[in-house]
């Protein structure tokens, strides 16, 4: 139960028990409830740790997990806490795909199987070397139930993995996938012992180990000794504060370091201030934010109408308005300022006078867009979008949806023509590989069975340089005439004290081992 | 009315509210879109795996089948097991509702106190200056939504005093009785409300037995003011002051869901809102039994103490 013994000194005063008490003696002990309160408070305000090795840091987290379980784990603090806590065998980090602990992983002649061979000097946080039944088992457990990352390894066959020897092994796929690393190992694979099935521990062979954890705090110490080096900061103090306010007061009082996603408003109230940082993560680790048209329902079936609403929208007065100028203009394929991005996919520039002449020859006068404020201002760009296709005679009705059901209902994601939508600006090989197949869950463009087919012929052309030749290919055709219209870059804002540097933000995590304190 | 037969019948008028609680909990997330195994496997699913989790945890039965389970689980102890974490529903909700607890019970007794002060102060002299001045602060207090007075106490004490921290930081496996310091601003932004709002009502009813003869009796008989006061006004005002008591805990209980968000409070507004958004039907209902029952407790208490006090309402009537 974790109760405390001690009764609370407020409260053991018994003020209302003194029977014999005269008014003036009960309105001076009320006095003195309230100045017990006080006293405590202003003798312990500063009672916080605050040795100079120690980073504290505060974010959401949307998984209601506290990060120990790699199985669980979503986006936010216990994301950050698997990245710092578990070697990954690839990672993205700044904009490139990197091995991490993966020595290498190399195709077969038809990208039908894998071999991954694994560094020999990585060490588990209770001694043990990690091998590859080690990589074999977790493969295995972040493609099966409970898992919410099985989509991920959805072509792995797990049955005929093989561990070859104590750093190799062997993945088999059930089609050739020429694009198994960016696409899988990188999207997510942390590594974790052969046998886990209580993540309570939190083993892992990241930096970083568990030190001390309740729900709302985890502490994790450095590896003295790992195989990166040691990390250059001694301790982190990852807390999970899911109001966005809460964060930026708390970073203000200097009851935190570090706050992991600020929102706009927020940055625009502390960006001339000297006592606060603020850390924008970039194309890398924005979110791309669209209005998703599917192009097997009507009235998107019909090309003209995917292309007017692309031209109607003023992407610039969109950022501005909704994102507070924190952000860019979009252009329709995720991807913007990742590896292989196609140079042809360039922001539309508004065209009202063709898109209301698309309309017209298309016959459209009203459409109906389920929105809700998924990410903040998404709302206040549906609105915007509203008056812009005023401007060219259709009228946008606005279905609102509220935020925390409006992915709990997968069977109208999948058959809502016209949907507010946001992805992690990922590479378009990889986004496209995992968001467009027929296989997503979320297929909310409606990608059509040719486009599919293009997508697995490409997915299996092992030269990298051709693959990217086809992965370009399939940008500019969805760029042309898919069915997004990604309107704008929403940048992940961080901020903290002045004192903290050398933080490297990658697909929305931030990485402290290498972070300086000064 | 007999008091045991008046208790008899309050607790079965209570348990009748608690069951219609859990029927009303459970409907209400019935209602909502989507379901635990969505929420759980969240985008990075496919609609088979998504049944074949349905199926798993039940999730396909109807409704009555369900909340029936549930509830014949729940009368025999067991309030059932979260569909996210995987834990006992006790163990989930007990350091929380501990933790909301604390903050509930601290704000309640400085309410109370401090209610009492200036309803006595402000019920003594109706229309005097002091009650004018009182009443209008109370009504101002009342009318200001509760998440604005926190924030406006964050930004003088903590941003601008730096003398209270701005958010309840718990030190890790510590409650928040270890860093007093931390209830503070949340303990002024409940009770400030809990003061305005019961200090109203306790101020009428010091008003009205003001005027009552004893008390009138008693000044003409000449005794002192502070005695006239202790021994035949507030008496007089224990059965009003004890209703006003439990329909603050219900309130107070009720406005932590917003104070606890604005200071990060670890307490049961953040179970309470992940329950919803997961629709985790066993957490959700687990908490909303027992903030049911404590409540439901509150009023039963006032309702002894009233009728204990008053004479008349412990006989039956011939």
């Amino acid at each position: 139960m974790g109760m405390p013994q001690t009764p609370p000194p407020s409260t053991s005063t018994p003020v209302l028990s003194a029977r014999r008490l005269s008014r003036r003696a009960r309105t001076l002990a009320a006095c003195g409830l309230a100045t017990v309160l006080l006293t405590s408070a202003c003798g312990s305000a500063d009672a916080t740790d605050a040795e100079a090795d120690i980073l504290r840091i505060a974010a959401a987290d949307a998984s209601g997990t506290n990060g120990l379980d790699p199985l669980a784990a979503s986006a936010g603090a216990s994301q950050m806490v698997i990245r710092h806590l578990y070697d990954s065998l690839m990672v993205l980090e700044e904009g490139q795909y990197r091995l991490e602990l993966a020595e290498s992983v190399e195709p077969n002649e038809d990208a039908s199987e894998w071999t991954v061979t694994i560094r020999s000097d990585a060490v588990f946080h209770n001694g043990d070397p990690v091998t590859a039944a080690d990589v074999a088992f977790s493969i295995s457990a972040l493609a099966s139930p409970p898992s919410n990352r099985v989509s991920v390894y959805a072509n792995v066959d797990l049955e005929n993995i093989e561990v070859v020897d104590e750093q190799t092994l062997t993945i088999p796929l059930h089609r050739a996938g020429a694009d198994f690393r960016e696409s899988t190992l990188v999207v997510y694979s942390p590594v974790f012992p052969a046998g886990t099935t209580d993540f309570a521990e939190g083993v892992g062979s990241g930096p970083y180990r568990l030190d001390s954890h309740d729900d709302q705090t985890i502490r994790l110490t450095a590896v003295e000794d790992h195989w990166r080096g040691t990390p250059t900061v001694d301790i982190l103090e990852i807390t999970i504060i899911p109001d966005a306010t809460a964060r930026l007061n708390a970073l203000k009082d200097e009851q935190i370091d570090y706050a992991v996603g600020i929102s706009a408003t927020g940055a625009q109230t502390i960006a001339d201030s000297d006592a606060v940082t603020l850390h924008n993560g970039g194309l890398e680790t924005a979110f791309a934010l669209s209005f998703a048209m599917n192009q097997q329902l009507e009235p998107f079936d019909d090309p003209r109408v995917r292309e007017a609403v692309r031209l109607t929208a003023d992407r610039q007065a969109l950022v501005d308005t909704a994102l507070l100028g924190f952000g860019e203009p979009a252009a329709d394929v995720v991807g913007g300022g990742l590896p292989g991005y196609s140079e042809a996919v360039t922001a539309r520039t508004q065209d009202l006078q063709t898109a209301r002449d698309l309309f017209e020859a298309a016959g459209v006068t009203e459409l109906t867009l389920r929105a809700g404020e998924i990410l903040p201002g998404m709302m206040s760009a549906a609105q915007l979008f509203k008056q812009q296709l005023a401007e060219v005679g259709v009228e946008l009705v606005i279905d609102e949806t509220p935020a925390d059901t409006y992915y709990a209902e997968l069977e109208k994601l999948a058959t809502h023509p016209f949907q507010a939508f946001y992805y992690a600006n990922r590479p378009a090989a990889v986004h496209l590989a995992a968001v467009t197949v027929e296989t997503a869950p979320f297929n909310v463009t409606g990608t059509t069975s040719q486009y599919w087919q293009d997508l697995a012929e490409a997915q299996t052309i092992v030269d990298d340089d051709e693959r990217l030749a086809a992965f370009t290919t399939l940008q500019n055709e969805f760029y042309g005439s898919g069915g997004d219209l990604l309107w704008g870059y929403a940048y992940q804002i961080d901020a903290s004290h002045p004192r903290v540097g050398n933080v490297t933000i990658s697909q929305g995590v931030p990485w402290f081992a290498a972070a300086s304190i000064g | 009315m007999p008091v045991v037969r008046l208790i008899a019948q309050k607790f079965a008028a209570a348990t009748v509210t608690i069951l219609a609680v859990s029927a009303v909990l459970f409907m209400a997330i019935e209602v909502l879109p989507g379901d635990a195994a969505a929420a759980m496997l969240g985008g990075n699913t496919t609609i088979e795996q998504l049944e074949a989790q349905r199926a798993e945890w039940g999730l396909d039965q109807p409704a009555t089948t369900r909340y029936l389970d549930w509830l014949i689980s729940a009368l025999q102890g067991d309030l059932g097991t979260s569909f996210i974490s995987g834990e006992a529903v006790t163990t989930e909700i007990a350091q929380p509702l501990w933790f909301t607890t604390i903050l509930v019970a601290i704000s309640a007794v400085v309410s109370l106190v401090l209610a009492l002060l200036f309803g006595v102060l402000a019920g003594l002299r109706p229309g005097s200056r002091l009650d004018r001045m009182l009443s209008g602060s109370a009504l101002v207090v009342v009318a200001v939504p509760q998440f604005v007075i926190a924030g406006l106490l964050v930004m003088l004490f903590a941003l601008t005093l730096g003398v209270l921290p701005a958010v309840s930081l718990v030190p890790i496996g510590g409650s928040p009785l270890d860093r007093p310091a931390i209830l503070v601003l949340p303990v002024i932004a409940l009770a400030s409300f809990g003061i305005a709002w019961a200090g109203r009502l306790i101020r009428a009813a010091v008003a009205d037995a003001n005027t009552a003869p004893n008390v009138r009796a008693a000044r003409l008989a000449g005794l002192p003011e502070p005695l006239v006061v202790w021994r035949h006004l507030l008496p007089a005002t224990v059965p009003a002051t004890a209703q006003v008591f439990a329909w603050l805990i219900s309130g107070l209980f009720g406005s932590t869901t917003v104070i606890e968000r604005v200071f990060n409070y670890p307490g049961l507004s953040e179970v309470l809102i992940s329950a919803v958004r997961n629709h985790d039907l066993a957490v959700l209902e687990g908490v909303g039994i027992l903030l049911a029952m404590i409540i439901v407790l509150a009023f039963l208490t006032a309702d002894l103490i009233g009728t204990l006090v008053d004479p008349k309402r412990r006989v039956r009537p011939s």
